[in-house]
């Protein structure tokens, strides 16, 4: 009789251990099953990833100065680049060619930059020009590629304007 | 009682499953360098996305009282082991070890079993995405290269088994010799 009885109970404890705690999920979240599966809403753990400025569509890369050297043979840019991340991003390359005025160059990162999670940070960036170049004469910028180091995830971005 | 006739494989067993859950996870997964980090035994998840729990709460309690039933597990092992030394209690201290022996084997398992056809599957579906990736079975490294539309990502990702996870098949392993020990001692 008493082995029967230590044969029901026996599997029947952890059983009950497990419901008990299951019921103990529901309880400490007021009963409330989404809460209980999910603790927050999963989009607003997308946001505590991804920064306002990424949903709000701000500019990641914004123009901020350009200087030419006395000789007209070099250019030295200055972007700032708003991370859309909550979380720190490393660029450790970027490249760009420039056109200004009718000098055309290839622009070169001069040293990484690290960006603090959903911060800004400056970029700078010098490479040797071809031509006459003028600042008067208008600028643009093309085939802008980048590399990201997120997390230990490395992303290289081409086109990247 | 007779000190001879306890089931020593069943006490040491009982005792290192007792401790299991106090010993951490058995397997950690790490994309990237902290990207996605993954923590897991059949008694504890942590699941971070660049350090944001991803872990439900319901998870969580689960993972509580699959704790308690391991720490339960344990102490009838350890319990039926001390008993096989008495006459007396003999028939309860066989009952009591063969309950308690092979519940461990079937987590370790299960576990084991789990996180191998997980891997398969993530293997297989790779041929339907443009990602192509073998992740290594249980332990090992891996970069992950993806080109998709002008974005170039490169993904490390590296697995490894702890010594927590060689506890448990050591006191697993135990249970099993402690049954077939029982049996021959009784």
């Amino acid at each position: 009789m008493g082995e029967r009885i230590l044969k029901f109970i026996l599997p029947t404890i952890p059983l009950i251990l497990l419901g008990a705690c299951v019921m103990a999920a529901f309880a400490a979240q007021d009963w409330d099953v989404q809460r209980t599966l999910f603790a927050d809403d999963p989009m607003k753990k997308m946001e505590q990833i991804l920064s306002p400025g990424a949903i709000s569509n701000r500019e990641t890369i914004e123009i901020v100065n350009i200087d030419l050297s006395d000789g007209g043979d070099e250019i030295a840019l200055d972007l700032m680049f708003h991370s859309p991340l909550n979380v720190p991003v490393t660029v450790t390359e970027i490249s760009a060619d420039i056109a200004i005025g009718d000098g055309v160059g290839t622009l070169r990162l001069v040293e990484k930059v690290n960006v603090p999670a959903g911060g800004s940070a400056m970029i700078n960036m010098r490479g040797p020009l071809n031509g006459t170049p003028s600042i008067a004469g208008g600028q643009s910028i093309s085939n802008l590629t980048m590399e990201l180091l997120i997390g230990g995830i490395t992303i290289g971005i081409e086109d990247a304007l | 009682m007779t000190c001879c006739k306890v089931n020593l494989p069943g006490v040491i067993a009982g005792l290192l499953t007792i401790a299991l859950p106090s010993l951490g996870a058995w397997w950690h997964l790490a994309i990237g360098s902290d990207a996605v980090i993954v923590s897991a035994s059949p008694f504890e998840m942590e699941f971070l996305v660049f350090g944001v729990d991803m872990v439900s709460p319901l998870f969580r309690w689960i993972c509580v009282g699959l704790k308690l039933g391991v720490v339960y597990t344990g102490i009838v092992l350890l319990t039926g082991s001390l008993l096989a030394s008495s006459d007396q209690y003999s028939k309860t201290a066989r009952l009591l070890i063969n309950f308690g022996s092979s519940k461990l084997m079937y987590l370790v398992a299960m576990f084991t079993i789990g996180l191998i056809a997980t891997t398969i599957l993530a293997n297989q579906s790779s041929d339907l995405l443009p990602v192509q990736a073998q992740l290594p079975y249980l332990v090992g490294s891996e970069t992950i290269d993806v080109i998709v539309e002008g974005v170039h990502l490169m993904i490390p990702i590296s697995m490894n088994l702890t010594g927590a996870f060689g506890v448990a098949v050591s006191a697993a392993a135990l249970g099993i010799v402690s049954r077939i020990y029982q049996k021959r001692i009784s």
